[in-house]
């Protein structure tokens, strides 16, 4: 149960659609862990709190259902997991690495996640993202860190559900930006019809003379 | 069709060409209405009416008609739609695609196309010669500044959209092993083969159709692998369409080749379409793409020749006339004369004829043309001269007739004959467009027998093929297609099955390409009145060149600039070699010798719409919110940026103005409770055992002693000792610290830490994460504060006394998880709570009703900013820029002596450590009520007399306290701290200066002495 308290960065979007081309929306609330530590003292105790292998090359994941692990540096991962599994995580993965030099720190609110299915989705990323995003080059079980746009984000790639043939893309960004983003990937969209969405941002300035 | 109608549309032959004669366009030009079919141009169609003349020249605003058939065209620019957002100007009439109820105009001429005023530059031509524009710096004093509004007047060509572009552009980011840019035979071939072997191709063709010259040649017995021409075009295209790794593109121009293989292509997707049809399509699209390996098949460029009287409408490429007759069924002219000094041009002659045209003359300026061809020429009747010039044109909106005449390395030699015709289709060769080779960095070599420059040595993965390398016939353009193919695609890493069909025969319906250069080709008439035009744009003539080298610019880029050759919209693409050419005569130096000027990006004008993409508008800039954005908006809030941020700046109530609201704001916070949104700071999450050494050498102050449980205000400065950020870090345990930056420093300070660790002390062991979103952050400060906060906690003891200042806690409000610090900007109590982002507006609502009781008002940056000045705190960027040490804003007391950190030594240099730096200060003024405009330059005395006054500083924030009811500001003032009591004064633009009192920073220290 989330707490109703709580707001989401994209709590006033509703999911958008284009046709079976694209589909975009948020998925609020997600637990995501940002760990540094050795690889050496990292990867047993990572088996051992999510059963996930640590990935050790640049733009590899090893994307569970519950929990996903993307390789963000030779140093630095992130566990992008349910909404209620972050402060778990946190704590069994520390207690652990006691002893290692070692980082954990949640930051399941600093980030939202956008999910994208479709079979155009490719395409439409292609328009914000300048890495290789063909599924010889951008397979399921892939993800990295980049550029959309202007916000940086981590792109994942994985199997998706609820389609055999399509995968399923989440873009994780920072949640002050998550507005801009959402807008942008929805004007990429509009060559399928993908409805306008005007940034909150657009608000008038009183800037200093 | 009316009579009329089909009056105009003499010249379209009853079949052939690929434009669709059961799909007729009504379009008009000019005022008048025409009609075309679907698949023409504007300049094919308006060819097929008969109209010739359709644009003004730039400098002498002579007729243009069309040179040419494609992008090459130098002269036929027109402007397209009459909307003042959506209209297009200096569009090639050749490159337009016609859709229903398309609105074509003239451009460059008043009143009207036919009588243009401007033709008196024509008649002044003499005295506005070559590098006019320059002279004028250097002629006689005042001659810039006379000609000046002259020149601006007459430069660009259209006039520029007069409201915003309401169409969108996107960007399109893409991966290939192999890119083919150009789909002639020889492109066509190349993409075939590389996609066979899996690899991923892109093919890009500027035009509306594939098929290069294919399209614009008459097929003869023409064969490729056995087929005729465009039927094999045909099965390439289609087997190309099926394959799902096969990007093919039409109307889209590779327009700039850039390093490690990036080339960008410009497309248009619905510019020729009408509005309606558009859809949610972009308008144009710039792809970027990266690519393993690049094929150029962008064929080669017609040249004209240089003789007098070269530029009438009617003049055309031998090579155009050939185009609109094969591609679009139009016949340029019924009466034509053909002049070249290659035997290619010959086929226009012969093509011209088969379809129903009077070949008035074969004029070869060779002695001896293919004996083939000449016996062709008999056979059909044509006459022949050969070792002749054209000596002169007549004909003011379209050519009349030419004068012909017999020439030899001496001049004209014989008496010229008038010869009628309203076709003139000249040719001087073909020139190898290698434009993107260039541009790829490649180097280019003269070839003497295709008397032009072909690509010589490749920087890149990039091999030109087909008429690009210089192979002008068919069979070596397709068998070098196919080769390179499929080395690029190998080279990729894809290699085909072994079961590809076998080819059969490929052979051309052309003669072997043979040319004799003829540069600048002599006149009967006096030097002085010989109007031989090179650039067809920009109006320069061979004259032009011959004086740029008197006047001491001969070299290739200098002749170049002077005459502006080449520089007009077109790029000088058909205009290059012929420049060198002349140059190279009159110089009576080797072309090659002479060199080419420099092909840059783009290949063609683009939208800047294509460059900028989506990023435009509100989409320009990611505006960074926080999670109370949404309350900020609806209370009225204006916002300002900072760094990317959107922060509340003031909230002005209903019926007050700024001023009012920020004076309301400051004394609640004064005098009640007032709530900042501080959730735009910097947070770094900073861990390790050696994180309070690490951050003992990245400030400026001492760390070492601090405990869990307390903070500490920071100062970094960079190795020059200059401060560059500041915050407050709070130590959370032993080896764990919660850093806070300045919110527009943050990003720059976590990448600071990170080079600091990774490059000069990797031994330490400390880790650092930014969380400066995870957490949201209220501010709340005042007399009443500590009530509202006890009021809040769960389960932290809100006291004062007992929650020191400078420490903090984590706890709960109503069971959400709260980290607390007491630090303040302000000067009163305050107790910055940090909640979880998600739970942000939560809290701010919370405080909000919570703190009604005790009068909470929130306030904004502006607030902020004058709460602490009257407590003479800093900001890093409105005090500093980059060069204050700490002892210049009066923070010595923040440099430790006893530890080394990033700066140290720089603070002892002789001029860190002058005392007549810059140094921070308080101002005020002798009148209370008078608020320095920020930023005014401070003096020593109101009576001033040197015109140079010395200036002695100036104002960095100012402001009218309500707290001290008079006026305050901070200013930097040489040698400031040495001279408190001091009076001073501020200049004032227009007005006597301000006499104003030096201070110490601390206003309300004055306030509570007074008191």
């Amino acid at each position: 149960m989330i707490d109703e308290r709580r707001v989401s960065p994209l709590a006033h979007r509703e999911p958008l659609h284009a046709g079976d081309f694209a589909h975009l929306a948020e998925d609020a609330f997600r637990g995501i862990v940002m760990v540094r530590a050795a690889p050496i003292h990292l990867a047993a105790p990572l088996q051992a709190v999510t059963g996930r292998t640590l990935p050790i090359r640049a733009g590899h994941a090893d994307l569970g259902r519950r929990c996903a692990v993307l390789w963000l540096g030779p140093d630095e991962w992130a566990i992008m997991t349910a909404p209620d599994a972050a402060a778990q995580i946190t704590q069994e993965l520390s207690a652990e690495l006691t002893g290692y030099h070692h980082q954990i720190v949640d930051v399941s609110d600093y980030n939202t996640v956008l999910t994208l299915r479709g079979s155009r989705v490719r395409e439409l990323l292609a328009k914000l993202i300048t890495i290789d995003l063909h599924p010889r080059h951008f397979a399921r079980g892939t993800g990295v860190s980049t550029l959309c746009g202007k916000a940086q984000v981590w792109l994942v790639c994985r199997e998706d559900e609820t389609s055999a043939r399509e995968p399923l893309f989440e873009v994780v960004v920072r949640r002050s930006m998550a507005d801009y983003l959402w807008c942008l990937i929805a004007d990429a969209g509009r060559e399928w019809a993908m409805p306008v969405q005007d940034p909150i941002g657009q608000v008038p300035l009183h800037m200093p003379v | 069709m009316s009579r009329q109608s089909a009056r105009r549309a003499q010249n379209r032959l009853d079949h052939g060409g690929l434009v669709d004669r059961t799909r007729p366009i009504s379009f008009s030009f000019d005022g008048k209405s025409y009609q075309g079919f679907a698949g023409d141009t504007l300049a094919s169609a308006l060819l097929a009416s008969g109209v010739h003349h359709v644009a003004r020249s730039f400098k002498y605003h002579r007729p243009r008609g069309f040179l040419g058939a494609g992008p090459e065209d130098p002269g036929a620019l027109v402007r397209v739609g009459s909307d003042p957002a959506t209209m297009v100007v200096n569009q090639r009439a050749t490159e337009v695609e016609l859709f229903d109820g398309l609105e074509a105009f003239p451009q460059n001429c008043w009143p009207s196309l036919r009588l243009d005023f401007g033709v008196v530059n024509d008649l002044m031509h003499r005295f506005l010669p070559a590098g006019f524009y320059y002279k004028t710096f250097m002629g006689p004093p005042g001659s810039w500044m006379f000609f000046e509004p002259f020149i601006r007047r007459a430069a660009g060509l259209g006039p520029a959209p007069s409201a915003p572009d309401p169409a969108r552009y996107e960007h399109m980011n893409r991966h290939c092993e192999v890119l083919v840019i150009g789909s002639g035979p020889a492109g066509l071939a190349a993409a075939r083969e590389a996609a066979r072997s899996g690899a991923r191709v892109i093919l890009a063709e500027e035009s509306a159709a594939c098929g290069g010259r294919l399209l614009g040649e008459a097929e003869g017995d023409a064969l490729i692998e056995g087929m005729a021409p465009r039927a094999w075009r045909g099965d390439v295209l289609a087997e190309l369409a099926a394959n799902p790794e096969v990007t093919l593109l039409t109307r889209t121009s590779a327009s700039g080749y850039y390093s490690q293989n990036w080339v960008t292509l410009f497309e248009n997707c619905t510019d020729h379409l009408p509005p309606s049809e558009a859809g949610h399509l972009p308008r144009h699209r710039l792809w970027r793409v990266r690519a393993a390996q690049v094929v150029l098949a962008t064929g080669a460029i017609e040249r004209p020749l240089v003789f007098h009287g070269n530029d009438r409408p009617g003049v055309m490429l031998a090579s155009a006339a050939r185009t609109y007759l094969h591609r679009y069924g139009v016949r340029a002219g019924s009466n034509a004369v053909i002049f070249a000094n290659n035997d290619d041009a010959w086929r226009s002659a012969f093509d011209l004829h088969d379809a129903g045209a009077h070949i008035a003359a074969i004029i070869d300026t060779r002695p001896d043309p293919a004996a083939a061809h000449r016996e062709a020429a008999e056979a059909h009747g044509i006459g022949v001269r050969t070792g002749a010039t054209i000596v002169a044109t007549q004909g003011r909106g379209h050519i009349r007739s030419i004068d012909v005449a017999a020439f030899d390395a001496g001049g004209v030699t014989g008496k010229p004959e008038r010869i009628a015709c309203d076709l003139l289709c000249v040719s001087g060769g073909w020139s190898p467009n290698v434009a993107l080779f260039s541009q790829s960095g490649g180097s280019l070599r003269y070839d003497e027998t295709l008397a032009a420059f072909v690509p010589d040595e490749a920087r890149q993965e990039v091999v030109a093929i087909g008429a690009c390398a210089g192979d002008f016939a068919l069979a070596e353009a397709v068998s070098r297609g196919v080769e390179t193919g499929r080395t690029a695609a190998r080279e990729a890493g894809f290699v085909a099955s072994a079961t590809d069909p076998v080819a059969g025969e490929t052979r051309d319906a052309a003669l072997p390409y043979r040319v004799t250069p003829a540069w600048e080709l002599p006149s009967n008439l006096p030097k002085t009145r010989i109007r031989a035009f090179v650039d067809y744009q920009n109006d320069v003539t061979a004259k032009d060149l011959h004086l740029a080298v008197r006047e001491g610019y001969g070299a290739v880029e200098h002749a170049k600039r002077y005459t502006t050759t080449g520089m007009g919209t077109d790029q000088g693409k058909i205009v290059g070699v012929n420049a060198i050419g002349v140059l190279s005569g009159v110089l009576d130096k080797p072309i090659g010798e002479i060199g080419v000027t420099t092909y840059r990006p783009p290949w063609r004008p683009i939208s800047f719409g294509a460059v900028a993409g989506q990023h435009v508008g509100g989409l320009f800039h990611p505006r960074r919110t926080t999670a109370m954005h949404d309350w900020h908006v609806e209370n009225g809030a204006v916002f300002e940026t900072v760094g990317d941020w959107l922060r509340a700046r003031v909230y002005p109530q209903p019926g007050e103005d700024f001023e009012a609201a920020l004076q309301r704001e400051c004394r609640a916070a004064r005098n009640a409770v007032g709530v900042l949104d501080a959730s735009t700071l910097g947070k770094i999450d900073i861990r390790g055992k050696d994180a309070r050494s690490f951050l003992n050498r990245i400030y400026t102050n001492a760390w070492m002693k601090l405990e869990p449980g307390r903070c500490r205000y920071g100062l970094m400065t960079n190795e020059d000792g200059m401060v560059f950020d500041d915050g407050v870090t709070a130590c959370l345990a032993d080896d764990h610290f919660h850093m806070t930056t300045t919110t527009g420093g943050a990003a720059r300070v976590l990448g600071w830490l990170e080079e600091y660790h990774q490059t000069e002390w990797p031994d330490l062991e400390v880790y650092m994460t930014s969380v400066t979103e995870q957490w949201a952050v209220a501010s709340i400060c005042g007399p009443r504060a500590p009530e509202l906060a006890a009021d809040l906690f769960d389960d932290i003891d809100a006291d004062p006394e007992r929650f020191p200042f400078m420490s903090h806690a984590s706890g709960h409000i109503d069971g959400v998880p709260a980290r607390v610090f007491r630090i303040s900007f302000t000067g009163e109590v305050s107790y910055e709570i940090n909640v979880p982002a998600s739970y942000g507006l939560w809290l701010w609502r919370t405080l909000m009703e919570r703190g009604k009781p005790y009068g909470i008002t929130p306030y904004g940056t502006e607030g902020m900013h004058l709460l602490r000045a009257e407590k003479g705190f800093i900001i890093v960027g409105q005090e500093t820029d980059g060069t204050l040490t700490p002892v210049d804003l009066g923070m010595g007391w923040a440099v430790k002596q006893s530890a080394d950190f990033i700066g140290k030594r720089s603070l002892t240099r002789s001029d860190t450590a002058r005392d007549d730096r810059l140094q921070l200060v308080g101002l005020l003024t002798a009148d209370p009520g008078f608020v320095i405009p920020e930023g005014s330059q401070i003096i020593a005395s109101g009576r001033e007399q040197s015109p140079r006054t010395p200036m002695i500083g100036h104002v960095t924030s100012s402001y009218f306290s309500p707290t001290l009811e008079r006026s305050i500001a901070l200013a930097l003032i040489a040698g400031g701290h040495g001279r408190m009591g001091e009076r001073i004064h501020v200049a004032r633009r227009g007005a006597d200066p301000v006499p104003a009192t030096i201070t110490g920073t601390d206003f309300l220290a004055g306030l509570k002495e007074a008191s």
